[in-house]
């Protein structure tokens, strides 16, 4: 079976990883992250130049660890988009000259795709229907999966402005916890009351959309809570907040989603991208579902944020689908839909 | 020795392979598209090898050009590079894109000149070249008005912002009579040379610049783009107030 190289370059990961037959044989990550952080968010001029430096050196790296040698290598799968455009152009570039090198074809990736990939490489192949829950520092979807290779992705609901990951982003940023906001908050929602601020859960009401987002209201309402305790001067119980925000958005999150288990009869629900990795989201999504029957699937946690290992393994679906290859002309798309996993 | 050469520091998507020992351009390919170097680039590089029924195994050594020139663009050209090298197992060298086109200017001129790309933000990338095309200065990037004034013998009041690279001293040297390069061309009236010639990264230009670390096997060149700015960037001031 053909052994796909994936790469991925959409924000401020090089992530390679190498996949046959739905199994990884080996991965390489560099990430910019701590040059972002004094900037509260990531620099595209500066994770496109540390992609340059990474993208070689990983690709050594995941071949070294999965004991391959590049000739091995069948086809290269690569992230066309969405992401930042000048990061999505060094990945771009690095896959088209290793396929005519190689003499493979080359698959185009979109990179949520690849998130919902991620559990089939801890998991197995994913059922033949199921209800899918992204969740990443751009994109919040409820999703219905078919065959992932070939299916037209459907989707039942959106954000309607912040991603719940900008979410932890931006919130983490006014009650000064560091950056990236995601793991932060959940840190010091450990040590928190999760029921000692009551945060709105916005688009829950009777006769509002079901499986519709909004982050926005809730991240304002954190920022209003800390204004006026900082206005009175009064101490911010940085971890009870943590904990009611963190409550508040795992909450709307997993309850849509079990909603939408049971109106689209998925036996199987799988919950992917960034924010899959946050402790209350994954516990309490396992705690519904284990409810009304559902069986949860969530990737391990180096899995779910942005990696290569995940283009790769869409790549190996798209290969054994029988996919059409990408021309060695395609472009990337910095904000592509997601419609079908493959963009070519 | 063939040569694979490629450049993407210009608007000029190309690449091409070239003999250095016969000083040939074998086959070469350029598109004119400042929005298409990751679009076209490694197609280029297999019309090349199609049209000499070459192998990539045929390839001993990959010159990529490291700008100075716009980022996104400049990036695209240095991460094929490096990975045809890494594919090919082959060593890796850049040359200055300038210089490059320094050496293709010289054929044509013979004294001193003034080498300018389009940098965008209506500034030129820059350096001025011996009449062999060697490099009298490092590069830079500059306003055209500001490098007209600088070579008149003045340093001009740049103001804050990004340091001016390279007209921050007087120049030391005769001022060039003669112009190339499509910055030249394009700001020909700020800069003051009417008759700006426009000549681009040709592909045995940059293999000729890596010329002697290519002949003395030398390692490969490390990965570093002249980018000549620094990112965009500012760090946040606080958050701002959602209280009415
Ligand atoms: N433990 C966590 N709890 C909550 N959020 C987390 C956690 N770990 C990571 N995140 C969030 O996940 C996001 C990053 O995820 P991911 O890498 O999937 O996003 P992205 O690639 O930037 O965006 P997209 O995939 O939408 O293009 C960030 O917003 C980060 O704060
Ligand atoms: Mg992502």
């Amino acid at each position: 079976m053909t052994i796909v190289m994936g790469i991925e370059t959409s924000c401020d990961e090089t992530g390679v990883g190498l996949v046959q037959d739905g199994k990884l044989l080996g991965d390489a990550l560099a990430s910019s992250m701590a040059e972002h952080a004094i900037f509260g968010g990531v620099v595209p001029e500066i994770a496109a130049r540390a992609h340059l430096q990474a993208i070689v050196p990983c690709v050594q790296q995941a071949l070294h660890k999965a004991d391959l040698d590049l000739r091995d290598v069948g086809a290269i799968a690569v992230t066309t988009g969405p992401g930042l455009a000048s990061s999505l152009q060094i990945g771009m570039a690095a896959a088209k000259a290793y396929a005519v090198t190689l003499g493979v074809p080359l698959f185009a990736v979109h990179h949520l795709a690849g998130h919902a990939a991620a559990d089939t490489l801890a998991h197995g192949p994913l059922p033949a229907q199921c209800v899918a829950l992204i969740v990443s520092g751009g994109h919040t979807s409820l999703l219905t999966l078919r065959d992932l290779a070939v299916d037209r992705i459907n989707h039942i609901g959106d954000t309607r402005d912040d991603a719940a990951g900008e979410a932890f982003d931006k919130v983490a940023r006014i009650l000064g916890l560091p950056y990236p906001g995601g793991p932060s908050i959940d840190a010091a929602a450990a040590k928190g009351d999760p029921h000692a601020f009551k945060f709105p859960r916005a688009l829950t009401g009777p006769g509002q959309p079901k499986y519709a987002f909004s982050f926005s209201g809730l991240k304002t309402a954190v920022a209003r809570t800390v204004e006026k305790m900082q206005l009175k001067g009064q101490p911010v119980p940085v971890e009870d907040i943590a904990a009611s925000f963190q409550e508040a958005v795992a909450d709307v999150l997993t309850s849509k989603a079990i909603l939408a288990c049971q109106e689209y009869g998925a036996a199987e629900l799988i919950v992917v991208g960034g924010v899959a990795a946050n402790s209350r989201v994954r516990a309490l999504a396992q705690e519904r579902c284990d409810a009304v029957g559902v069986e949860l699937r969530v990737p391990p946690i180096r899995l779910c944020t942005d990696n290569g290992a995940m283009i790769a393994a869409v790549g190996d679906l798209l290969v054994r689908a029988g996919a059409k290859p990408a021309s060695l002309n395609i472009s990337t798309t910095p904000s592509v839909q997601l419609e079908y996993a493959s963009l070519a | 020795m063939v040569i694979l050469a490629l450049d993407t520091a210009t608007a000029v998507v190309t690449a091409g392979i070239v003999d250095l020992e016969t000083s040939r351009t074998l086959a070469s390919r350029a598109t004119p598209d400042a929005h298409k170097h990751a679009e076209v680039l490694s197609s280029h590089v297999r019309d090349c090898l199609n049209e000499l029924s070459l192998a990539f195994t045929d390839i001993e050594a990959v010159v990529v050009g490291a700008g100075p020139g716009p980022f996104t663009g400049l990036r695209v050209g240095m991460a094929s590079g490096a990975v045809f090298a890494n594919a090919l197992g082959r060593p890796l060298y850049t040359a200055c894109t300038l210089d490059a086109i320094a050496l293709t200017a010289a054929t044509e001129l013979n004294e001193p000149f003034l080498v300018a790309t389009d940098a965008r933000r209506r500034e030129v990338y820059w350096s001025i070249h011996s009449a062999t095309g060697a490099p009298l200065t490092s590069p830079g990037v500059a306003k055209p008005s500001y490098l007209r004034t600088w070579l008149d013998g003045d340093v001009p009041d740049i103001g804050p912002g990004q340091p001016p690279v390279g007209i921050d001293q007087p120049i030391s040297m005769s001022v060039p009579r003669k112009a190339v390069g499509a910055g030249a061309v394009l700001h020909a009236d700020s800069l003051g040379y009417a008759d700006a010639m426009a000549v681009d990264p040709m592909p045995l230009a940059l293999a000729q610049v890596a010329a002697a670390k290519i002949a003395a096997k030398a390692p490969n060149d490390a990965l570093t783009p002249l980018y000549l700015r620094r990112p965009d960037a500012v760090a946040p001031n606080g958050n701002k107030s959602v209280l009415p």
